[in-house]
C-alpha cells in the first residue's frame, strides 16, 4: 500500500472542497499546496508565484498563515504578502497598513509592490510614506507604483530615486522607468539595459509591461547578443508580451535600419517569434544590401519559412542560388523548395552541376519534394545526366531516386540505356539502386528486361500448387509435371486451407501451366503469386528456357524460399532445403555454382516448395568476373 | 421493351426515358425480356424459383407494417442501414420510384434517407452509432443508384453533401473507419465508401480521382502478400473470404480490374473451401454481396462457376413469408439475400459491368 504524507492528503481534501464550490482550481495547484510546506525557500517561493498567478483562492489561508509566521524568511513572508494580494484581488485596508510600516524592509518592499495594483483610495497614501522610506529597495518599488499611477508625470518623482541604480533595485527602477515612459525615463532605462550588471534583473522587471516604447530598447539589445546568453530568452520574452501590431512595425524599422547586425537579429527573431508575412518585404530589401554570410544565411531562414509567403520572396532566392558560399546556395535551394509557384526544373537546373556536393543534394532532395508532374518527361534522364554519372555515390543514389520518383515510361528507355552499364556490373548496391529506379519507370511488361539485364532468369512457366507438409515430404515425391514437361497438359492436384478456421481435408483442383513473372526488379520468382493461393504447404515448378551462341562455362546463384531443386538440361544441378521456421523467412542459397551451357537452348527446371510465408525462387548467371552473361529467350 | 436504368444527366435523355416510363403499364415498370441484351449475363440464367423468391420477397418488404409510416425498414438498430438496402432491393428489379406498385413506398424511402441528412448537417447514419459512418456509405449508394429515376428535387443536393462528408472524412492512408472524420480506416469501412463514392460519381457527383486512387492504395496495402487474401488492416490480422471480397470488389469500381492483387484476390476467392456457400457461412450476406459483384464483374466463366451455387442456397434459406433471416434483422437479410440473387437483372446501375 502507498502512504501518502498527512500534508499531501489534506491539500488534497481541501482541493477537493474548493473544487465543489468553485469550478476546478489549476492542475498543480495540489503540488504547490504541498510545496508550500517546504523547508527549501526557493521551493517556497516558486509555490508562492504559482498560488498568486492563478490565483488559487483555496490556498488563502496557507498563504496568510505564512505571511504572518514570525519564523518564516522575511523575503518570503514579503512574496507571501504579493502573493495574498493577487489571490484576493484586494488589500484589506485594515491589515495592510502595517506592512506599511513594517519594521522588515522586505515587507515593506513587498507592500510597496503590491501598491502596484492594489491599494484603492488609500494606495496615494501608502505610497508617499513609502517614497519616502529610508531604504532605496523600498523607495524604488514604491516608485514604480506611483509612475504605474502617474505616466509620463511622475518624472520629477522618479528621477532622483532611480538615478543610482543598483542590481538590487535594478528591476524596481525598470519598472519605474518604464512606466513614466517619457524620453528621460526610457534614456535612463536604455543605459540601465546596456550596463551588463544590470541588465538581467532589469528584464526581469520590464518582461510584463506592455508599452510600444519598450519595443526599440529591447530590440537594440539583441544584436550584440548570442541566442544562448540568458538575456536573449528573457528579452524575447519581453516582446512576446507586447501588442502584436506594434511589434512588427517596430520590427520593421529595426531591420530597415540597414546595419546587418540588426538585420540579421531582425531575421532571427522573424524566425522564432513573429513570422508575419509582412515583414518579409523589408527583410528582402535589407538584405539585398547585406554582404555579410551569416545576415544573408539568417535572413534566408526566415524567408524560407512557409509561414512567410516564400513564393513572394523567389526571386530573392533564384539569386542567392549564385552566391559565392556554398552554404549559401544550399539554403537557398531549401527555400526555393518552399516555393509553390516556381518551376524547380528550370530553376534548379544549374544546381545539379554545382562544384559543391552538399548542393546538388540539396537540389536533388528538393526537387523530390516536387510534384512528379513537374518533371521534364521522357527528358528526365538527360536533365539528371550529371547527378547520375557523378563520382559521388550519395549523389547517385539520390539522382536514382529522383528518377524513380519523378520518372515516367517515357523516360525508361533512356534510362535503361543510361543505367545498364550498372545493372551489369559487380557493384550490388548500385546494381540495385538503379534497378529500382528503372522498376519504377518500367512498363510492367518490360520490368523482365531490366530483371534480364542483371543476369536473373526473368521469364517462366510454372504450375502447381501439389500439396506439401511441414517435412516437404512432396518435396520428394515426383509429380507428374516432373516426369514429362507439356506445357498444355493440366493435373489434379490437391491443397489444404487453413486461414479463417482451418481445413485440413484436401481440397482437390485442376492446375495448369501458365507463364511466371518476375515482376520485381530483385528478380525473385514469387511463387505464391504466381500460382493459385494458398500458397502455404505447396510445391510447385518454375521452367526457363534461355538461348546462349555459344557452349560456355557459366556461374550460377541460386536462392530462395523455403526449399529448392534445379535440373539444367534434364541433369540436377542442385537442392536446398532451410530449415522451417513459423512465419518467417527461411532462406536457402547455393551460390557460385559452375555449370556449363551448350549452344542453342537450355532449361531450367525448378521444383521448388513452401511450408508457410514467403516462396519464391531466384537464379542469376554470370561469368566467373560477376559480369551477367549475355542470354536470350529461345 | 426493357427499361434501361434512367441514368443520364442530358436533358434529352432524361426527357427520353420518361417518356419510355409514360408509354409502360404504370402498374409495374419492371424487366421484360424482349431486346437484346447489351451485355452478356443476362437475365435468361435467373431461374424460375430465384425471380420467384425475388417477387416473394420484395412483396413481403411492402407488406403492410414492415415499412414504417416514416418511410424506413428495420427496428431501432440501423434503420438507415436496413432502408437503404430494402430500397435496392426494389431498384434492383427495375422499379422505379413514385412509379406503379411499389412507387410510393420507394418514395417515401428516398425521403426518409434525404431527411436523416438534412436533419444532420448531411449525415445520414445513426449518431453515436459504431455502424453511422457504414449507414451514411450505404445511403449514398442508395441514393446514387436512385438518382435519375427519383423525381424527388432534394435528392441531388443531400447527395451532394453526404458525398462530401464522405470526402472530407478519409484518412491520410486513403481509408475511412467508424466516425466521419479523418482519422483511423479499415477495409470493411474504405470498400463501402469506395463503392458509394463510385456509385455517386457515376451519378454525377463530383468526386476527385485522387480520392479513388489514394483510397485503392489503401486497399492494396490490406492486401496479404503470401495468399493474395485481404486483411482488415494493413499488416494487421488474418486474410479471410469477406474481407477478400469487399477488397476485390472496391479495386474493381476502382478500375482495377486487371491489376494484379485484384485477379489474386478473386483467386483467393476461388479457392477458399466451399463452406463459403454454406447456409450458415459467418457474414453470410455481407461476404456474398461483394463476392457476386465481383464474381460478376471478373466475366462470364466466373459468374457462371458462381452464381448457381449461392443462388440454390439463398433460394433455400427463404422463409415461408418471403423474407429472409440475416445478421442484423429480417429486412437486412431480405434485402440483402435479393440483391445478391439479383445479380442478373442488372437494373441497378452498379450492377452493370
Amino acid at each position: 500500500m502507498i502512504r501518502l504524507p498527512h500534508s499531501f492528503v489534506a491539500s488534497l481534501l481541501v482541493l477537493a472542497s474548493a473544487w465543489l464550490q468553485a469550478g476546478p482550481p489549476p492542475a498543480g495547484s495540489g503540488r504547490m499546496l504541498q510545496q508550500l510546506e517546504s523547508e527549501s525557500w526557493i521551493q517556497q517561493a516558486e509555490a508562492l508565484h504559482y498560488l498568486g498567478e492563478h490565483r488559487v483562492e483555496l490556498a488563502t489561508d496557507a498563504v496568510r498563515s505564512l505571511l504572518n509566521s514570525n519564523t518564516a524568511h522575511p523575503w518570503i513572508r514579503g512574496r507571501a504578502l504579493v502573493s495574498l494580494s493577487q489571490i484576493e484581488d484586494k488589500v484589506d485596508p485594515g491589515e495592510f497598513g502595517k506592512w506599511v510600516a513594517h519594521d522588515l524592509v522586505p515587507l515593506r518592499a513587498a507592500a510597496a509592490e503590491v501598491l502596484e495594483s492594489h491599494g484603492a483610495n488609500s494606495a496615494a497614501t501608502w505610497i508617499d510614506i513609502l517614497l519616502k522610506d529610508p531604504e532605496p529597495v523600498v523607495k524604488c518599488h514604491a516608485a514604480a507604483a506611483y509612475a504605474q499611477r502617474k505616466g509620463k508625470e511622475a518624472w520629477t518623482v522618479i528621477d532622483p530615486v532611480t538615478a543610482s541604480p543598483t542590481p538590487s533595485i535594478a528591476r524596481a527602477c525598470a519598472r519605474a522607468l518604464a512606466f513614466t515612459g517619457n524620453e528621460a525615463a526610457l534614456a535612463r532605462l536604455g543605459r540601465q539595459l546596456a550596463d551588463p550588471a544590470l541588465v538581467r534583473e532589469s528584464l526581469r522587471g520590464i518582461s510584463r509591461i506592455q508599452n510600444a516604447a519598450l519595443i526599440p530598447l529591447l530590440l537594440d539589445l539583441l544584436p550584440d547578443l548570442e541566442e544562448t546568453d540568458l538575456s536573449y530568452g528573457a528579452i524575447l520574452t519581453a516582446l512576446q508580451n507586447q501588442e502584436w501590431k506594434e511589434m512588427t512595425a517596430g520590427l520593421a524599422a529595426f531591420i530597415k535600419s540597414g546595419d546587418e547586425n540588426r538585420v540579421r537579429a531582425g531575421a532571427r527573431l522573424i524566425t522564432t517569434l513573429t513570422r508575419s508575412p509582412e515583414l518579409g518585404p523589408p527583410l528582402r530589401e535589407a538584405l539585398s544590401k547585406a554582404t555579410r554570410t551569416e545576415t544573408i544565411e539568417a535572413g534566408l531562414i526566415a524567408l524560407g519559412s512557409a509561414a512567410m509567403n516564400p513564393d513572394e520572396h523567389h526571386q530573392f532566392f533564384s539569386k542567392t542560388l549564385k552566391h559565392e558560399e556554398s552554404s549559401i546556395r544550399s539554403l537557398s535551394i531549401r527555400c526555393l523548395a518552399h516555393c509553390k509557384d516556381v518551376n524547380h526544373y528550370e530553376v534548379l537546373r544549374e544546381s545539379l552541376v554545382d562544384e559543391d556536393f552538399e548542393v546538388i543534394q540539396a537540389a536533388l532532395g528538393a526537387l523530390k519534394r516536387q510534384p512528379a508532374v513537374n518533371a521534364p518527361q521522357g527528358r528526365l534522364v538527360a536533365y539528371l545526366e550529371a547527378p547520375l554519372s557523378s563520382d559521388n555515390e550519395t549523389i547517385r543514389a539520390l539522382a536514382y531516386d529522383l528518377l524513380a520518383h519523378a520518372g515516367s515510361e517515357a523516360d525508361f528507355r533512356p534510362a535503361m540505356a543510361a543505367l545498364e552499364e550498372l545493372l551489369t556490373g559487380t557493384d550490388e548496391i548500385l546494381r540495385a539502386a538503379a534497378a529500382k529506379a528503372l522498376g519504377a519507370l518500367a512498363p510492367e511488361d518490360q520490368i523482365g528486361e531490366v530483371v534480364a539485364a542483371q543476369g536473373y532468369l526473368a521469364h517462366w512457366m510454372v504450375i502447381g500448387t501439389f500439396l506439401n507438409d511441414k517435412e516437404h515430404k512432396a518435396f520428394h515425391e515426383i509429380h507428374e509435371p516432373e516426369k514429362e514437361i507439356d506445357f498444355e497438359k493440366s493435373y489434379k492436384a490437391t491443397y489444404i486451407w487453413l486461414l479463417e478456421g482451418r481445413s485440413d481435408k484436401p481440397i482437390e483442383r485442376e492446375v495448369t501451366w501458365g507463364e511466371g513473372i518476375v515482376d520485381q526488379t530483385d528478380g525473385k520468382l514469387s511463387m505464391s503469386s504466381q500460382l493459385p493461393p494458398p500458397g502455404s504447404f505447396a510445391v510447385g515448378y518454375a521452367v526457363s528456357d534461355i538461348h546462349v551462341d555459344t557452349e560456355r562455362e557459366v556461374v550460377l546463384d541460386i536462392d530462395g524460399d523455403d526449399a529448392f531443386r534445379i535440373w539444367l538440361n534434364g541433369e540436377k544441378i542442385s537442392e536446398k532445403i532451410a530449415p522451417y521456421q513459423h512465419r518467417k523467412d527461411c532462406l536457402a542459397e547455393d551460390k557460385g555454382l559452375e555449370v556449363k551451357l551448350v549452344a542453342g537452348t537450355n532449361r531450367f527446371i525448378v521444383k521448388s516448395a513452401n511450408v508457410d510465408y514467403r516462396w519464391w525462387v531466384r537464379l542469376r548467371l554470370t561469368d566467373t568476373n560477376g559480369i551477367p552473361i549475355p542470354f536470350r529467350r529461345p | 421493351m426493357k427499361v434501361r436504368p434512367l441514368r443520364t444527366t442530358t436533358v434529352a435523355a432524361l426527357t427520353a426515358a420518361s417518356l419510355i416510363a409514360t408509354l409502360l403499364p404504370l402498374s409495374r415498370v419492371q424487366a421484360q425480356d424482349e431486346a437484346a441484351p447489351t451485355q452478356t449475363v443476362g437475365v435468361a440464367r435467373l431461374t424460375p424459383e430465384a425471380e420467384a423468391a425475388i417477387t416473394k420477397g420484395l412483396a413481403y418488404l411492402a407488406k403492410a407494417g414492415v415499412q414504417n409510416p416514416d418511410g424506413s425498414w428495420g427496428g431501432s438498430g440501423n434503420p438507415v442501414a436496413e432502408t437503404s438496402v430494402g430500397l435496392m432491393a426494389f431498384m434492383l428489379k427495375g422499379y422505379v420510384p413514385g412509379r406503379g406498385e411499389y412507387g410510393r413506398l420507394m418514395d417515401k424511402a428516398i425521403s426518409y434517407l434525404i431527411n436523416k441528412g438534412r436533419e444532420q448537417r448531411g449525415f445520414m447514419g445513426t449518431p453515436n452509432n459504431h455502424a453511422g459512418m457504414y449507414e451514411h456509405g450505404l445511403a449514398v449508394l442508395a441514393l446514387s443508384e436512385a438518382w435519375g429515376q427519383s423525381k424527388n428535387p432534394r435528392l441531388k443536393t443531400g447527395l451532394r453533401r453526404a458525398v462530401d462528408i464522405i470526402l472530407r472524412a478519409q484518412n491520410a492512408e486513403g481509408g475511412w473507419r467508424y466516425n466521419p472524420e479523418p482519422r483511423d480506416a479499415d477495409l470493411s469501412m474504405t470498400v463501402m465508401h469506395v463503392v458509394a463514392l463510385n456509385s455517386a460519381r457515376e451519378a454525377g457527383i463530383s468526386v476527385p480521382d485522387a480520392t479513388i486512387e489514394k483510397a485503392a492504395k489503401y486497399v492494396f496495402s490490406c492486401q496479404d502478400e503470401d495468399s493474395g487474401g485481404f486483411r482488415y488492416q494493413p499488416g494487421g490480422g488474418e486474410p479471410g473470404f469477406a474481407r477478400t471480397a469487399a477488397g476485390v470488389m472496391s479495386l474493381i469500381m476502382c478500375g482495377k480490374l486487371r491489376h494484379k492483387s485484384t485477379q489474386r484476390g478473386l483467386a483467393f476467392l476461388k479457392a477458399y473451401p466451399d463452406r463459403k456457400f454454406d447456409k450458415n457461412y459467418p457474414r453470410f450476406h455481407y461476404s456474398h454481396y461483394y463476392a457476386i459483384q465481383a464474381m460478376y464483374q471478373a466475366g462470364e466463366s466466373d459468374f457462371q462457376s458462381w452464381y448457381p451455387r449461392i443462388a440454390a442456397t439463398i433460394v433455400s434459406k427463404q422463409q415461408q413469408d418471403g423474407s429472409w433471416g440475416g445478421a442484423h434483422g429480417t429486412v437486412y437479410g431480405t434485402g440483402f439475400s435479393i440483391l445478391i440473387l439479383g445479380v442478373p437483372y442488372r437494373y441497378l446501375p452498379i450492377y452493370q459491368r
